[in-house]
């Protein structure tokens, strides 16, 4: 356990160590941030002392050694565009809002694909199983940013019952968190039906059936816990698409949230803020993992004494 | 006979329709009695329909199979009209069942103890929590756990292929059944294993009083514990009888290759009989008896191959054969035996 | 059908096979991509076609109430049938040249990789696992904010990290030809690794990255809008079917036509596409699912 939580750790700040050099190579990429912060008719003096304060006069490995050692002493660079102020406090201050969204928004794809389909495998009924897979499928061909225009122009336009940007008012999370929720819902439907109709051809499953337990239980008791295991890993997997359908959500909502700065940030070339945002979605990333993994454990003795 | 019936089942066919709507049967016609307190044993390859033909009883078929005709008694009622509430009641209860292969009857997530107490508690919901846990011990000491308390509360994995058998009949015998139904139970277990499963299902049975229903293909153990016997070929029970019966006298000529196969085979330096060929798929059997292709007893005729014999009384009532040649078989069975 | 079917069959016996063997859903799948995209084809060459023509007059014309706009017109009163045309012409080409790079790229590699084995297939395939736990959309946003968003740079992105999931295919298709007789004989006998390839493994292999580009035209597009919507991707004045979303979101209160309509079209194309490659991708599904075991 020791050796697999060493192991884990050096791989994160591996992962870390490689986002933030490949955000300082990019950042070089783009050059002295000059003609951009200073106005066109600046003097020659103004620039060399903006490219100094910024530490762009000296070669790249100083340049790079300075940023490591800012970033070890948590400093992350101050955004271009709003001097003095820490691009990685702009960012942490927008992370509750992504998170709140993102988790509530995979909680209830979680929750109506687990719903559907125990309902599905409950009633034995192929017509269900069709019809979930039909609208789950047809959704996934429908993008994100489309989809949510869709709520909008139904729930705000035309019925007026939810406000369609922002977060200011509660009810306000509920068109973005469906979005993404029902981005979730057919990955997660065919891979947990696919995953129950297996179980419940195992031997063990039969067990349960000929030892009398009712229908429910076989298949919410015994069969659920196994076939959970397989959406859980693939969760893991799928765990970088679904950040990006967060950034799309976001800005289709106006969410103030992460994925909307980053993107704003991009459009002004603000590049601390984008580079900051990068190391704590990869940060995110690979909390995420282990405590995907940390939930295959609690469900699969088999897992914890590996 | 004077022991009551238990079990009867009568002209059960199970199968399948295929795209044409036309029956596919992989169990046909199968019809037996099990008395209470008494060991039938079905005997046959597999494909041969016996897993089959007790899956049905229970009501356990796999997808897409279905009970085409017949019935099923349990003390005067059809299990098969029995709605899947009452039958449900009955399963786990007065029938259990015991499978194949124990490393996958066990769910692997749960503590084996847990999966035990399931049995009593699916039928006795109320029982307190010390009461059950009780049972669960009680159950394991029974079926020869050491330390029951303590492995009681781990999981599948760390149990070995003949503990975890154990474990499933102590899950079988939980509610103290009038029938359990053992479908090839050491078959996935070392040899050595395999005598010391039967040890436990025998005193399981001694200390509940259960008639058991045997499947299996081993006729050395249908010897040891049956008292009947059913050969199932090609989903028809060909020979039915008690078992020494059978057994001295075969009165069909597949039960005497099972039969010559088994005995020459324990007798060193002879050739052991092997029947040549395999069984027909079920959706091509022939018209006439399902094992004139293979057969080799001397009398066989054209009748074999253009008429399907029926299961007839062969030397009394209670042994029937279904060969069109039963009367001429022994000599056969005497020359592949010896 | 096999694979080797598919390639030793002559090309027109190969199409009249596939499109006898068709379900009716996939049969539905190919009526709806040829209807949209021979109205992006067929447009063009209409008297009403001018996508830049601006006429404040006649703007947020609705559509279906002017036979000169039958689609209307947006905010500058330019006609919604031709720019969703042009639109068209400009997604589905991105779509198209993403995907090839891709099937190209990745051919290259998987057949390299699988045929030669190795440590260059541990480098090969260790990289296209890194990739595939990088969301490209965070990598486009890292490079935008470099270099400035373009058109351009998304498709290089794409281009560059979409492949892994044709080299992985080509890969395993390359290793199993490879220990083939057809393939060990030249081998033996001496012929260069180009030569046997080229000749006895990549027709193969191009098959399946054919099947595999075409269950990919729905997820790139989906893609591709996604970037164009958030302004990553292709840049105004020029329309895609994203960018007219974007564009019409703004007016969604008194004129949502002009969203809804660049969006039925994504829908379309993205459902035929599916519907098409259903059979293979249900296959794909089964394949990695044992694969995870």
């Amino acid at each position: 356990m020791a050796r697999f939580l060493v192991t884990r750790t050096l791989q994160a700040l591996a992962t870390i160590f490689v986002v933030v050099t490949v955000a300082f190579l990019l950042g070089r990429l783009s050059g002295s941030p000059a003609a951009l912060l200073l106005t066109e008719n600046a003097t020659r003096e103004q620039i060399d002392e903006l490219n100094t304060r910024l530490g762009f006069d000296q070669p790249l490995p100083v340049q790079y050694v300075e940023y490591l050692r800012g970033i070890l002493g948590g400093d992350f660079g101050d955004s271009y565009r709003q001097a003095g102020v820490s691009s990685m406090d702009l960012v942490l201050e927008r992370l509750p809002a992504s998170l709140s969204l993102g988790a509530i928004g995979l909680a209830l794809g979680l929750v109506l694909a687990f719903a559907a389909t125990i309902t599905t495998h409950l009633a034995r009924s192929r017509t269900l199983r069709t019809t979930f897979l039909g609208l789950g499928s047809a959704r996934q061909a429908i993008p994100d940013f489309f989809f949510g225009l869709l709520l909008v122009l139904v729930f705000s336009v035309t019925l007026g019952w939810l406000p369609s940007l922002g977060n200011r008012d509660p009810l306000a999370i509920v068109m973005p968190a469906l979005t993404i929720a029902t981005a979730q819902f057919v990955v997660y439907t065919r891979l947990l039906d696919n995953s129950l109709s297996e179980q419940g051809r195992l031997d063990y499953a039969r067990t349960a059936v000929a030892r009398g337990e009712n229908r429910f239980r076989v298949v919410v008791g015994e069969l659920l816990p196994n076939a959970s295991l397989p959406v859980l890993t693939i969760a893991a997997i799928n765990l970088g698409s679904f950040l990006g359908g967060l950034v799309i959500v976001e800005n289709v909502f106006a969410w103030p949230g992460m994925g909307q700065l980053m993107l704003s940030a991009v459009y002004s070339r603000d590049f601390p803020v984008v580079q900051s945002g990068l190391i704590v979605v990869a940060a995110l990333f690979i909390l995420s993992n282990l405590l995907v993994d940390a939930a295959s454990a609690l469900i699969d003795p088999r897992v914890r004494r590996a | 006979m004077t022991t009551p019936v238990l079990l009867r089942v009568d002209d059960l066919s199970v199968g399948y329709r295929d795209a044409d709507g036309a029956e596919v049967r992989l169990v046909d016609g199968v019809g037996f009695t099990v008395h209470e307190g008494r060991v039938l044993c079905l005997v046959g390859e597999s494909g041969s329909g016996k897993s089959l033909t007790m899956a049905a009883v229970l009501g356990l078929l796999p997808e897409g199979l279905e009970v085409l005709s017949g019935t099923v008694r349990f003390r005067g009622q059809d299990l098969l009209t029995l709605p899947e509430r009452e039958l449900r009641a009955l399963r786990g209860n007065e029938l259990a069942m015991v499978f194949q292969d124990p490393m996958t009857a066990l769910n692997p997530v749960k503590r084996v103890g847990a999966q035990i107490a399931r049995a009593v508690r699916a039928h006795h919901p109320r029982t307190p929590r010390a009461q059950v846990l009780a049972r669960v011990e009680e159950l394991l000491t029974e079926v020869g756990v050491p330390d029951p308390a303590e492995r009681a509360r781990s999981y599948p994995h760390q149990w070995s292929g003949g503990m975890r058998q154990r474990a499933v009949i102590a899950m079988a015998m939980a509610n103290r059944p009038a029938l359990l139904i053992a479908d090839e139970p050491t078959t996935a277990l070392d040899v050595t294993i395999q005598a010391q499963i039967m040890d436990v299902l025998a005193d399981a049975r001694a200390t509940s009083g259960a008639a058991m229903v045997l499947i299996t293909h081993d006729l050395g153990l249908v010897a040891q514990v049956a008292d009947e016997i059913c050969i199932m070929y090609a989903g028809r029970i060909v020979e039915r009888g008690t078992v020494w019966t059978v057994f001295d006298e075969a009165r069909h000529p597949y039960t005497a290759g099972l039969l010559g196969s088994l005995l020459s085979a324990e007798r060193a330096g002879s050739r052991a009989y092997a029947i040549p060929g395999s069984p027909p798929a079920p959706t091509r059997r022939p018209p006439g008896c399902a094992f004139a292709t293979r057969c080799e007893l001397p009398a066989r005729s054209e009748l074999c191959g253009t008429t399907r014999p029926e299961l007839r009384p062969a030397a009394d009532v209670t042994h029937e054969s279904a060969c069109h040649h039963a009367d001429r078989t022994l000599e056969f069975a005497r020359a592949v035996t010896a | 059908m096999t694979d080797t079917d598919l390639v030793r069959k002559p090309p027109a016996a190969r199409v009249v096979a596939a499109a006898a063997g068709l379900t009716p859903l996939e049969r539905t799948g190919v009526a709806l991509v040829t209807a949209v995209v021979l109205f992006c084809v067929v447009t063009p060459f209409l008297p009403l076609y001018a996508p830049y023509a601006q006429d404040l007059s006649r703007a947020f014309v609705p559509p279906l109430t002017d036979a000169a706009h039958p689609l209307g017109t947006d905010m500058l009163g330019r006609d919604l049938a031709s720019r969703l045309a042009l639109g068209g012409l400009v997604s589905l080409g991105i779509v198209l040249l993403v995907v090839v790079v891709n099937a190209i790229i990745g051919m290259v590699v998987g057949l390299l990789a699988g045929y030669h084995g190795g440590r260059l297939d541990n480098v090969l395939m260790g990289w296209a696992d890194v990739q595939l736990a990088m969301p490209v959309i965070l990598v486009l946003i890292a490079l935008s904010a470099a270099v400035g968003p373009s058109v351009w740079l998304m498709v290089v992105t794409l281009a560059a990290t979409y492949w892994v999931g044709y080299a992985r295919v080509a890969r395993g298709t390359a290793m199993t030809l490879r220990d083939r007789d057809f393939v060990l004989v030249p081998r033996i006998q001496g012929a260069s690794a180009t030569w046997t390839i080229s000749r006895h493994i990549a027709p193969g292999v191009a098959v399946q990255m054919l099947i595999l580009a075409s269950s990919d035209i729905g997820a790139v597009l989906l893609l591709t809008s996604s970037f164009d919507y958030l302004g990553l991707g292709v840049q105004p004045p020029v329309p895609s079917w994203g960018l007219l979303i974007s564009e019409g979101q703004k007016y969604i209160r008194q004129a949502p036509y002009l969203s809804v309509v660049p969006g039925i079209a994504i829908f379309l194309v993205v459902i035929g596409t599916n519907l098409i490659s259903q059979r293979f991708t249900a296959e794909r599904d089964l394949r990695s699912a044992r694969r995870r075991k």
